[in-house]
């Protein structure tokens, strides 16, 4: 019975996963990116969604040398919190954690080194970067841990100084006021909590 | 200066009529002012407090401020419904402490019907954490139990164990009513200010329960079976939204996203925060309008300082005169003049702060009865004070205008006796 109830199982299953929705796809808007921030008590937690052609300027598995060491560099830039985020004096805000994950990375070699790198899991977040002229995407993830987060009224976004070709960030922000929405830019890159 | 000073009391103190009626007419408006931009303001947190504590609410995907104004301000409906599977899918994650399911499509006469659970009344949250009070009676418990909100039963004048019929639909003369099963009032709200106090709380089950005999859209008594309702399991098979609590606000985006790739129905997460911020933003000329008209009154109220003080220029011909008779230099009746403006202007907003705040502290508990509108009687703000100041600044530079006329009168002018 129980072998039978496996095997119906196992037919099943396909089933249910097919009638599922599995043509999706998120908004994908050159210039813009979708930023997250919550502080709730010492810890702050930010995270970037942005497609890839805003900070590197392809989007496609990087095809040469040249290209490669670009995404490389990028990657290496994109851990360095300290220099993205400035944060007012005395807050005490540390970077607990800066993860980068792309899905241009088709590169396996690259995957590896990324993964040895940092102890987190490294995956290809969607199955888009596996097409070769798909649109590809940056998830950044990034924790600090505030000492004073009371001294934290808000921080400044330094992207727009790396990456000439991000024009704007959507940030929606839990702070301890609660819920806001926030557009930030070159010339306004302050978030208020 | 001292001189001139206690020259421009003087001279005011002798017109103190039209002096204090100047003052009176700036100070209204400059009141108004300030009135409008504490409204303005507080109307959008009081807007922005419709819902609070609830970190997300979850509906069929469509746009964020849709699902916000059906969820929440009973505005406008849903595109599709959520599957009672999928909530239980997202009450049962770990990261949720708890979550209210709602249920609309039902009204009674013009109100809306809100069914869902006992948790309602325990989570949901406006204001600045307001949970919601009873004003008689206690939460539904039974399954033809009701709870009214409050402008409910203050308009249709309904009375705890009164008998109510729900319709079917939405519109305010429904001709299907659910006439089988009558509701018994056990509950009133205390009012909120929120389009919470226009509805009509039920159960989930007592929904179930009505629609039982529904097929198809049309009522065919026996047709849902003969079983009677209180064996019956009443179970939704579908909802119209869900709200959600979290343990940690940390979870808040992680839980969205996969809410939002949920891959067996498409649904949608949104922070009630985010989308009320959306919501007024697109209200925004409606802020900025009512900004322009208080500063259009403040304009009005210069003004008529201005002329009031233009007209006695003409009457006190005589004063300068006499004045640049004993040696008075022209820029100092110009200086007089000016003093006498910046006087006017100052006492008028410091007597505009005390009509605001003396009329806004006898007014709160009234407006908060009858609008729901929750007024904070805080210190004027950085916006307000360089308001202040510029209506003041302002006012300075209107005695510059009679002021150089007076300085270009001739010692003569006012000596002359015109006949």
């Amino acid at each position: 019975m129980k072998l039978l109830s496996g095997v119906l199982l196992a037919l099943v299953a396909p089933v249910v996963v097919a009638e599922g929705i599995e043509r999706q796809f998120e908004s994908h808007e050159h210039g813009k990116a979708v930023m997250t921030v919550v502080l709730e008590g010492k810890a702050l937690q930010i995270e970037i969604n942005s497609p890839a052609a805003n900070i590197v300027g392809f989007e496609h598995a990087p095809a040469d040398k040249q290209q490669k060491d670009a995404l490389i560099s990028v990657i290496g830039q994109l851990k360095k919190p300290e220099q993205l985020f400035v944060f007012p004096d005395g807050s005490a805000c540390l970077a607990d954690l800066a993860e980068v994950q792309t899905t241009m990375m088709d590169d396996h070699e690259t995957d590896h080194d990324h993964e040895a790198s940092h102890d987190h899991e490294t995956g290809h977040q969607a199955d888009s970067g596996h097409d070769g002229d798909n649109h590809s995407d940056f998830q950044l993830s990034y924790q600090f841990h505030c000492g004073s987060p009371a001294l934290l009224k808000g921080f400044s976004v330094e992207l727009f100084e790396y990456y000439p070709q991000m024009k704007q960030l959507q940030v929606q922000l839990i702070g301890p006021s609660g819920q806001s929405y926030q557009q930030l830019d070159e010339d306004n890159r302050w978030i208020n909590f | 200066m001292k001189v001139v000073l206690m020259l421009a009391l003087r001279s005011l103190y002798n017109r103190r009529l039209t002096a204090i009626m100047t003052v009176i007419s700036i100070s209204v408006s400059v009141a108004l002012l300030l009135g409008v931009e504490k409204i303005r303001t507080e109307a959008k947190s009081s807007f922005s407090s419709t819902i609070s504590g609830t970190d997300l609410i979850v509906g069929a995907r469509s746009g964020s401020v849709q699902l916000l104004l059906y969820s929440v301000f009973r505005i406008g409906n849903a595109t599709n419904n959520i599957s009672w599977q999928s909530y239980q899918e997202i009450a049962s994650q770990p990261k949720v402490e708890w979550t209210i399911p709602m249920v609309l499509g039902d009204s009674h006469r013009g109100y809306r019907v809100l069914g869902t659970t006992a948790d309602y009344f325990k989570h949901y949250r406006y204001g600045r954490k307001h949970t919601l009070a009873f004003r008689d009676g206690q939460p539904f418990e039974a399954l033809h139990d009701v709870v009214l909100g409050a402008e409910v039963a203050k308009q249709l004048n309904y009375q705890l164990g009164q008998k109510v019929v729900i319709s079917h639909g939405t519109g305010t003369t429904s001709f299907s009513k659910h006439e089988d099963q009558p509701f018994t009032v056990v509950g009133i709200l205390e009012p909120t200010g929120t389009p919470l106090d226009r509805t009509l709380h039920v159960s989930l089950a007592a929904i179930e329960a009505i629609h039982i005999d529904w097929q198809s859209g049309s009522y065919i008594p026996g047709s849902g079976g003969t079983t009677p309702v209180s064996e019956r399991k009443l179970e939704p098979k579908q909802i119209t939204a869900i709200l959600v609590g979290l343990k940690s606000k940390m979870s808040t985006f992680q839980l969205q996203r996969s809410i939002n790739n949920y891959r067996k129905e498409a649904l949608q997460a949104i922070l009630p925060g985010v989308a009320l911020q959306e919501l007024w933003s697109m209200l925004g000329i409606v802020e900025s309008t009512l900004l322009i008209i208080s500063g259009f009154v403040v304009a009005t109220g210069l003004f008529g300082m201005l002329t009031a003080l233009l007209t006695s220029l003409n009457e006190r011909r005589r004063e300068m005169a006499i004045l640049r008779a004993v040696g008075a230099r022209p820029w100092q009746v110009c200086l007089l003049l000016v003093l006498e403006t910046g006087g006017l202007t100052l006492s008028g907003i410091l007597l505009s702060l005390i009509f605001l705040y003396g009329g806004l502290a006898i007014s709160i508990p009234f407006i908060e009865n009858h609008f729901g509108l929750f007024l904070e009687l805080s210190l004027p703000g950085l916006y307000e004070l360089k308001l202040l100041s510029l209506v003041f600044i302002t006012g300075l530079l209107c005695g510059l205008l009679p002021g150089y006329g007076a300085y270009r009168y001739s010692l003569a002018d006012g000596m002359t006796v015109r006949l």
